[in-house]
């Protein structure tokens, strides 16, 4: 449980081992290539041209991954229901990550088959574009029609409406209503038919060719357009024309989508064959990192300590005449930071404290201690037992029937623990879906719940506790936040500054909380004991101030400095009577949710039942949601800003081993790969 | 005769209203960012979704006061307390840290939660720290929460 101790792995071979001893790598999943040293004799070959294909093909298949995904969406809408409710493949097509855990070994065996599988992509490729041709053939033949049914009622072949020797004819349309003021300058010799039609009006004009030019000046000031059609046919046959086109159009674009309905059989083989030329491209891009001679080639990379026999047993077994080589890091180098964790706790590293950095290699690891302290949290806040139950529940529901691969149901595992400390603290709140304590009396099971509750968050002396415990346990985060930037700073040989700046704090923050509690029971023994103790705190605290400075002013100006900062401190506390305000409101709201849906029978006689049922269910289902959300947010805030503000920096850089980085299934890692043959030692 | 009751209303009143106004400005604000990077984007639904709703809360805690001021009244037993001038000023005064903080830290917060869609539209992998960004600003109407609550339920109004 902590950042794992790492060995720096130097391998040098022939260059024709170079691939096999990649893959071995890559399968072990434990290496982390680094940057080799510069040695006399050697360079880097850069092999981008390998990298740039690999990125093609993932670019190819990442294409396929899009396109399915559209048509899918697609497939899924009416028109294709009868057409597809037997192709199971299509209707339960996923595009997410696999829960499957398989060995690289396993995932390369893929390559096989992808010469079928890129014709498929091929194939999907033309699909697309006759797709998309389709489309802009329909949009233009959809506006033809828009302008078409405007002359609708014309019956003669545009062709037969053109200029004769000496007249000109305009026919078209305009949107404005008021054309006749436009048409009183039109010459007196000139033949006007006007129509009203769609939002506008239909003109057919008859003049000279003299005039031609000034009547088409005068048509332009009403924002008339020609009619752009020639052919010879009527409006009406023209229409038909269209339509026809357009249901010949419609008929293919269903038979390209029923053909792509076809492809999702594949979609896993797709998804394999993305994962292993993602890993491809680690590999050749590992390849460019790490330099080489005429014949040989040097691999520099980190290997978690624990995994040092194994990763050397494997190599020196793959290729005769290799040499590997392990030492510590030096000081000057810094290792990537594997954190190891079990499942449980290894759940809130990731989704809690990965979030906001990876532990720097050496340092301490924070997820112990932010699954204690989120954990206990988000129980206070969260503060209704019913809401935890379910939570609680519904998790481990997810949990044992989705079965989720690897580390991939963190999440759960995490929201499964935070519900259980929910049902403990809304035990002793006695919070159970908002209900009050008169409600809950009134039947035994009610009864037996009250019985186990402590405080009342509806009893004023009782709210001020609460508010204390909140503002108390924030006292202890911090105080425990110090104390491990201390033992930190003590292992970095900073003693003076480990006691005087952060020990200081938990003295001050241990004895302050027991001289109020002291005061609180009034034992005048506790406070004085407490309140000596904090003045200890804050007496080195000074110190730690003045520490190393000989002028008196900058001794005095440095104590002042140590003891300004302390506001800060005092500030985070009060920063935790969040939890206490999150838990009112999940309370209260839950409590108006009952009232409202409790008057609904009286209100509405039997219907009322109905609607009190739907606000019971829906009220509660969005107070759950929305505090679960804004504790959540809360929490991990608390997290962030106030206990790894104390100190951790996150400036760790996480380690990332070959073959790690998958999208749509898991690789095995070596812890695994370990055990098998630990086991296989043990059995012989 | 001036009735307290009266401005203990009016203390609910301000709490529920101003607190929810702020809401539904931040939350419009967030929406409208969020509307158009989902216009690019529709798989970003759920981070834009988070980010919306941050600035809702305090219409929440606005609620939650405005309750707890009616439960001071005796709203839900029927009859309503009949508070003296002074008393009703009183909870008026004390409704009015979740009213202003409320309507303020809503309105702002729904600035941040836009920027943080913004933030999201470019590198969806850091929507957590868009999140807490907009949760700094919440901070002041849990103050604001906090003390209206303390202020309005503890005391005896009368």
């Amino acid at each position: 449980m902590s950042v794992v101790k790492m060995k720096k792995l130097s391998v040098v071979g022939h260059k024709k081992d170079r691939r096999r001893i990649l893959r071995e790598l890559t399968e072990l999943g434990v290496v982390e290539v680094s940057i080799a040293s510069e040695f006399n004799g050697t360079f880097v070959d850069k092999h981008l041209v390998t990298c740039e294909t690999l990125a093609k093909k993932i670019a190819r298949l990442d294409f396929a991954f899009s396109f399915l995904q559209e048509c899918h969406r697609e497939l899924k809408k009416k028109e294709f229901f009868n057409s597809i409710k037997d192709n199971q493949s299509c209707l339960n097509a996923k595009f997410g990550k696999e829960n499957v855990v398989m060995r690289y070994e396993e995932l390369s065996s893929i390559v096989k088959d992808e010469y079928e599988l890129f014709t498929e992509v091929d194939s999907l490729f033309d699909i697309n574009s006759e797709l998309s041709d389709i489309r802009t053939k329909k949009t233009r033949i959809s506006s033809q029609l828009s302008q078409l049914d405007i002359y609708a009622e014309l019956d003669i072949n545009f062709s037969q409406i053109k200029d004769t020797k000496h007249t000109s004819v305009f026919l078209g349309f305009t949107d404005i209503d008021n054309v006749s003021d436009a048409l009183s300058l039109l010459p007196q010799d000139a033949i006007v038919r006007k129509k009203t039609a769609l939002n506008g009006c239909l003109l057919a004009i008859i003049v000279f060719k003299s005039d031609a030019e000034s009547v088409s000046r005068t048509l332009s000031s009403i924002n008339f357009r020609r009619c752009p059609f020639n052919e010879a046919l009527t409006p009406l046959e023209m229409i038909e024309n269209l339509k026809s086109q357009l249901e010949i159009l419609n008929k293919r674009r269903k038979e390209l989508y029923l053909t792509v309905a076809q492809r999702f059989s594949h979609l896993k083989e797709l998804k394999l064959l993305y994962d292993f030329y993602l890993i491809e491209l680690q590999k050749a891009e590992t390849m460019a990192k790490c330099r080489e001679t005429i014949g040989s080639f040097i691999i520099e990379a980190w290997i978690p300590e624990e995994s040092e026999l194994i990763v050397l047993s494997k190599i020196e077994s793959t290729a005769a005449g290799v040499i590997c080589k392990t030492r510590d890091p030096e000081p000057h180098e810094t290792p990537p930071s594997f954190v190891r964790n079990n499942k449980i706790v290894g759940a809130f590293g990731d989704n809690i404290t990965a979030t906001f950095g990876t532990p720097e290699y050496g340092g301490i690891d924070p997820n112990p201690f932010v699954m204690f302290f989120y954990c206990l949290f988000f129980g206070f806040m969260f503060s209704d037992a019913g809401y935890g139950l379910i939570m609680t529940v519904a998790c481990a529901l997810i949990i044992l029937i989705k079965k989720p691969a690897k580390r991939s149901g963190g999440f759960f595992v995490m929201f499964m623990f935070c519900g259980l400390s929910t049902v403990v603290w809304g035990t002793l709140f006695g919070g159970w879906f908002g209900l009050t304590s008169d409600q809950l009396s009134g039947n035994a099971l009610g009864r037996f719940l009250l019985s186990m509750q402590v405080l009342n968050s509806m009893d004023g002396t009782d709210i001020l506790i609460m508010f204390g415990i909140a503002l108390g346990l924030g006292v202890v985060q911090l105080a425990a936040g110090f104390l491990l930037n201390g033992v930190e700073l003590i292992k970095k040989k900073k003693a003076a500054s480990a006691i005087l700046d952060n020990f200081s704090w938990v003295i001050i923050l241990t004895g302050g909380g027991v001289a109020v509690f002291g005061i609180l029971l009034t034992i005048s023994p506790l406070s004085l004991a407490g309140g000596a103790l904090a003045g200890l705190g804050l007496i080195m605290l000074l110190l730690g101030g003045a520490v190393g400075k000989k002028n008196p002013i900058s001794i005095f100006a440095g104590a002042f400095k140590n003891l300004y900062g302390s506001i800060n401190v005092f500030s985070d506390i009060l920063s935790y009577s969040r939890l206490f305000s999150l838990c009112l409101t999940t309370g209260i709201i839950g409590m108006v949710i009952n009232i409202i849906a409790g008057i609904m029978p009286t209100l509405l006689s039997y219907a009322g039942y109905v609607v009190a049922f739907v606000i019971y269910a829906g009220g509660h289902l969005f107070n759950f949601a929305i505090n679960a959300l804004g504790v959540y947010v809360h929490n991990s805030r608390l997290q962030y800003v106030e206990f790894f503000g104390k100190f951790f920096t996150g400036e760790g850089h996480p380690f990332n081993p070959l073959g790690s980085k998958t999208k749509y299934v898991f690789l095995t890692d070596g812890s695994v790969y370990e055990q098998q043959e630990k086991q296989k030692i043990s059995n012989p | 005769m001036l009735s307290g009751t009266a401005f203990a209303l009016i203390g609910m009143a301000l709490a529920v209203g101003l607190a929810g106004i702020g809401s539904s400005i931040g939350v419009s604000k967030a929406g409208q960012a969020a509307a158009g990077v989902i216009s690019e984007d529709p798989s970003k639904f759920m981070k834009c979704l988070i980010l919306q709703l941050l600035p809702a809360t305090q219409g929440l805690y606005g609620f939650v006061i405005g309750f707890v001021v009616m439960l001071k009244l005796n709203v839900f037993a029927g009859a309503m307390v009949e508070l003296s001038p002074y008393a009703g000023l009183a909870m008026l005064g004390a409704c009015l840290p979740m009213a202003i903080s409320g309507l303020l830290s809503g309105i702002y917060q729904g600035k941040v939660a836009a920027s943080g869609i913004a933030l999201v539209a470019k590198r969806p992998e850091e929507n957590i720290k868009a999140v807490v960004f907009t949760i700094m600003v919440e901070t002041y109407a849990l103050l604001g929460l906090l003390l209206s609550f303390l202020a309005v339920y503890l005391p005896t109004y009368a």
